[in-house]
């Protein structure tokens, strides 16, 4: 199992459409995904799960890999976060 | 039994209740039998078959009503009643537990949602409603409840505790007769859309939705801001007599707007008028009915054809929770461009913020004293050029203009016309073909903005006052807030007085002013604006008509005179009020003003006469 630390940059945070966006890159690995945030674990892979987290700018989370591709899900995923969704104005 | 609400989108509806609420369904706990499980296991695939049948068919009204980007909300629901990892859970929990599908997903869910309740984002928050959404369409399947009704089967009048704008679109493909809102006030954006639908809309009516129930006969009366739940024999009468008049006196949508229409209406002693139309992206219904009265005005001595004084380009935000990218925006705007070519389309940049409040992560104590408007824009450099590019981009016809909302100092305008410049230079650089004398005009909605139009006109083409915005901002009044929506008095003469200045200022410098708030659309107000030489007027498509029929039955020096004697003696938006009234009286003007309630001034908003 890999792990690393991410943190939502984009203005309107982890809303729907970064929600269904994650769940769909993650859905194209076979390792296991899951985020951690404030010690409270979800699934990567469902979408209600991902929007639970109500994940504002600025919060911290902890994204879990774990199995045969985890290191190149690790890198999809940890890049999308780092893109702020894809949704940065400045 | 009667309610007195606000009057949000005015005309007489009468016909049976449709009472609209989501009775929201819960699961009660039983135990199952092992046999029972693979049963149940089945009807809950069975739901989650139906819901998704469902939701593709509301995205595919919506898609057809608003556009594909802002359907892609039913995309995500849609993802949400597909959400492999939940399912299983449910199917796992219904053997392992012994439990019936129905109170699973009522516990699943509500999990879920009670996480979501507990963010302090409000923009997160809202989203437990989708899942609210999704869980009620599959309890509502295992619990073999009756379909919602998703249309009206009969012409009725929709009776709510709250609508959503989504609601609305959706109901006014069906024959919804009238809105009856219990939240919300007069420029809610509910209301707003009812009017541009041309549906009569009531809203803060506090508590009449408990009281009525479906089949019950109404009398929506969006004159005078009343519903009447089981009128008798003789109130019955007497509104059918009333709405007959209402409707020959002609407020309807598309027609044609008199025999020999144009844009330009002229009072009876010769002074013009052009009349303009608000829309906003999203509300394809309005966009059309505008296109068509566009189209129907007579295009006479080079005069061009009915355009839009007020474009709202923020307005898909209602139905899309992100900023389009430019290109997007240029497809939207080029689109609008074209539809209305040779007329003119103004298109106001984003006017975010306040009530339309959109990052969620923000939170302000005044947001209508706060971050909104063009300060967003300022603040926001790739959005605000992407934005002003794309509209640049759509000008190469030389029909588009461009108008900064919520200007209040100098500075901020100044830096405005900089990033347009920018703008420019973006374009230039890549040789895009656009409009090189793009009009460029402000918002006058802010008092300061009005009290120093001699310093802003010189640096703009036009004005256009916002007279919701300069109400609210003059009189210290929440114009959504149901509670002092009768202080929202947007002919109070302190109102009227920037009005003036700001026309003044305006005509000194040879540049039009234009008033594209909800004052443009009241009866009462279309003497005192011609008598302050306002020169264009933009209103909902829907009122386009009646303002044009108004504006030939005045004489322009009356007006003035008129404008003269509030100025003189007036002390109260009532007080306006009476004196126009008395105005109208005077010159045998209130029947052919064909509004019932200048007949009977009994309404919640009108003065006794």
């Amino acid at each position: 199992m890999i792990e690393q630390t991410v943190t939502i940059k984009n203005r309107a945070g982890l809303h729907t459409r970064p929600a269904a966006a994650i769940v769909k890159l993650a859905s194209k690995f076979e390792s296991e995904f899951y985020v951690v945030k404030d010690g409270f674990r979800i699934n990567g892979k469902s979408i209600i799960g991902v929007m639970t987290l109500a994940a504002a700018q600025g919060t911290t989370l902890d994204l879990e890999f774990d199995g045969p591709d985890e290191t190149e899900a690790m890198s999809t995923l940890v890049e999308y976060f780092e893109k702020g969704f894809e949704e940065m104005d400045e | 039994m009667r309610f007195s609400g606000i009057a949000a989108s005015r005309g007489i509806a009468i016909g049976p209740a449709y009472r609209y609420s989501r009775t929201l369904l819960y699961a009660e706990d039983r135990d199952l039998l092992p046999a029972d499980v693979p049963y149940e296991t089945e009807r809950f695939d069975g739901a989650i078959l139906r819901a998704r049948q469902e939701i593709e068919k509301v995205r595919r009204v919506a898609e057809q009503k608003v556009g594909a980007s802002a359907s892609s909300i039913f995309e995500a629901q849609m993802m949400m009643v597909s959400d492999d990892i939940i399912l299983k859970r449910i199917r796992k929990r219904i053997k392992a537990e012994l439990k019936p599908a129905a109170v699973i997903v009522d516990t699943e869910f509500s999990h879920h949602q009670r996480l979501l309740q507990a963010s302090d984002n409000a923009l997160m928050r809202e989203r437990v409603d989708d899942i609210e959404d999704i869980k009620q369409r599959l309890l509502r399947y295992l619990l073999d409840r009756k379909k919602w009704l998703s249309k009206i089967e009969v012409p009725s009048i929709l009776v709510a505790d709250m609508l959503t704008p989504a609601d609305a679109i959706l109901f006014a493909r069906s024959s919804v007769l009238a809105f009856s809102i219990d939240g919300g006030g007069v420029t809610s954006h509910v209301a707003i859309l009812a009017r541009s639908l041309g549906i009569p809309a009531l809203v803060g009516l506090h508590d009449a939705a408990e009281s009525v129930e479906t089949g019950d006969m109404l009398i929506l009366d969006g004159e005078r801001g009343e519903l009447i739940v089981n009128p008798d024999d003789e109130t019955l009468k007497g509104y059918r007599q009333e709405q007959s008049f209402v409707i020959a006196s002609g407020v309807g949508v598309g027609e044609k707007i008199l025999e020999d229409d144009a844009p330009i209406v002229r009072t009876s002693d010769g002074q013009d008028l052009r009349i303009l139309m608000n829309l906003e992206f999203g509300n394809e219904i309005a966009i059309s009915e505008a296109e068509r009265l566009s189209q129907t005005t007579v295009v006479s001595g080079g005069e061009k054809r009915l355009g839009l004084g007020l474009v709202r380009t923020e307005h898909f935000l209602l139905l899309h929770d992100e900023f389009p990218s430019e290109e997007e925006q240029n497809v939207l705007y080029k689109d609008l461009a074209d539809r209305f070519y040779p007329a003119t389309i103004t298109l106001r940049t984003f006017d975010v913020g306040g009530d339309k409040v959109l990052s969620g992560s923000y939170r302000e104590d005044n947001p209508n004293l706060g971050w909104r408007g063009l300060r967003i824009s300022l603040d926001e450099p790739d959005l605000f050029l992407g934005q002003l590019r794309a509209a640049l981009r759509a000008s190469y016809r030389g029909n588009v203009k461009i108008m900064f909302p919520m200007v209040t100092t100098q500075d901020e305008l100044q830096r405005a016309l900089a990033f347009l410049e920018q703008a420019r230079n973006d374009l230039r650089n890549k040789g895009e073909n656009f409009d090189e004398e793009m009009p460029v005009g402000i918002m006058v909605e802010v008092p300061s903005a009005a009290l120093m139009a001699d310093t802003f006109i010189p640096m703009v083409d036009y004005f256009s006052i916002g007279s919701n915005d300069l109400t609210q901002y003059t009189l210290a009044v929440d114009r959504g807030n149901d509670l002092i929506a009768g202080l929202f008095q947007e002919l109070h003469p302190a109102v009227l007085k920037l009005i003036q200045l700001t026309a003044q200022s305006a005509r000194r410098n040879g540049k039009p002013v234009c008033i594209c708030g909800e004052l443009g659309g009241n009866p009462l107000a279309t003497p005192v604006l011609i008598g302050l030489g306002i020169e264009e007027i933009s209103v909902s498509p829907s009122s386009v008509r009646a303002l044009a029929a108004r504006t030939r039955l005045l004489n322009a020096s009356d007006c003035k005179a008129l404008v003269n004697q509030i100025f003189a003696t007036a002390t109260s938006g009532e007080d306006v009020k009476r004196m126009v009234l008395e105005f109208l009286n005077e010159r045998n003007l209130v029947e052919s003003f064909s509004d019932a309630k200048l007949r009977r001034g009994t309404g919640a908003r009108m003065p006794k006469k």
